[in-house]
């Protein structure tokens, strides 16, 4: 099973818990981090779950 | 954001994950003071308001036994024990709020004191064994709500005694 994990925002705290959650995965499961805060590309779009943390900021600036 | 709606389109299940996500979290409201954001403030918005998330899962953040037991359940993803998770896609302001709106004030609340113990910010206090809320320091992440056994026994009921989040958690643990 792919798993993706999306940050668009927040503080970071999301992220960190969910390393802490995920790290004894179940051995069928493959997590991908994407920050996208980082700019690190696109995620993957053969994914079977996503979860996204952060709010969405609507600024245009 | 057009990049999370083609997501929407191709992914079968989106999770909102933390309250940032869930509802906008401290970035939406605690930088106003606890107060509501004027429509020319309201820059941080949830997830919810662009696609639609099949789950949502509380907390600032949430705790990772939550996470874990999510991710060892995922092969039952879109089975009725994910039914809690589901029903908080449908909150969009989750605050002691919510807990007042959907508990105290439909008099559920049973003064068991479990929304007290989970505030991470201390802004519940149970008084004459009725929740009494800071305003100012709630930030909004949705715990109080997610956790009182008196919803979750109405999700129950209202799910025919489908499992709850508090046995989520308990299992999780
Ligand atoms: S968790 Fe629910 S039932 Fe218990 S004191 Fe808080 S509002 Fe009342
Ligand atoms: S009262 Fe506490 S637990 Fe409830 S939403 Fe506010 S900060 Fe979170």
């Amino acid at each position: 099973m792919k798993i993706s994990f999306i940050e668009i925002g927040g503080c970071g705290g999301c992220s960190l818990t969910f390393m802490r959650g995920s790290s004894n995965l179940p051995d069928n499961c493959e997590i991908v981090y994407f920050p996208l805060t980082l700019d690190v590309g696109e995620p993957p779009e053969e994914t079977d779950i996503i979860f996204i943390s952060g709010s969405v900021c609507v600024q245009d600036d | 954001m057009e990049l999370i709606a083609s997501l929407r389109e191709k992914v079968k299940t989106i999770v909102s994950f933390g309250s940032c996500a869930a509802v906008g979290g401290i970035m939406r409201f605690f930088i106003r003071g606890g107060q509501e954001p004027k429509p020319w403030q309201a820059t941080h918005l949830p997830l919810g308001q662009f696609i639609a998330p099949d789950l949502s899962v509380v907390g600032c953040p949430p705790s990772p036994q939550t996470i874990s037991r999510l991710i060892s359940s995922l092969s039952d993803a879109g089975k009725d024990i994910f039914n809690p998770y589901k029903k908080l896609t449908q909150k969009t302001r989750l605050s002691c709020f919510d807990l007042l709106d959907d508990v105290t004030n439909m008099q559920l609340c049973v003064g068991c004191r479990i929304c007290e113990k989970v505030c991470p910010s201390l802004a519940i206090q149970i008084v004459d064994k009725l929740p009494e809320f800071i305003v100012e320091r709630c930030i909004r992440c949705g715990v109080c709500y997610a956790h009182c056994p008196q919803l979750n026994k109405k999700w129950k009921k209202e799910d025919k005694g489908q499992p709850s989040l508090q046995t989520n958690l308990k299992r999780a643990e």
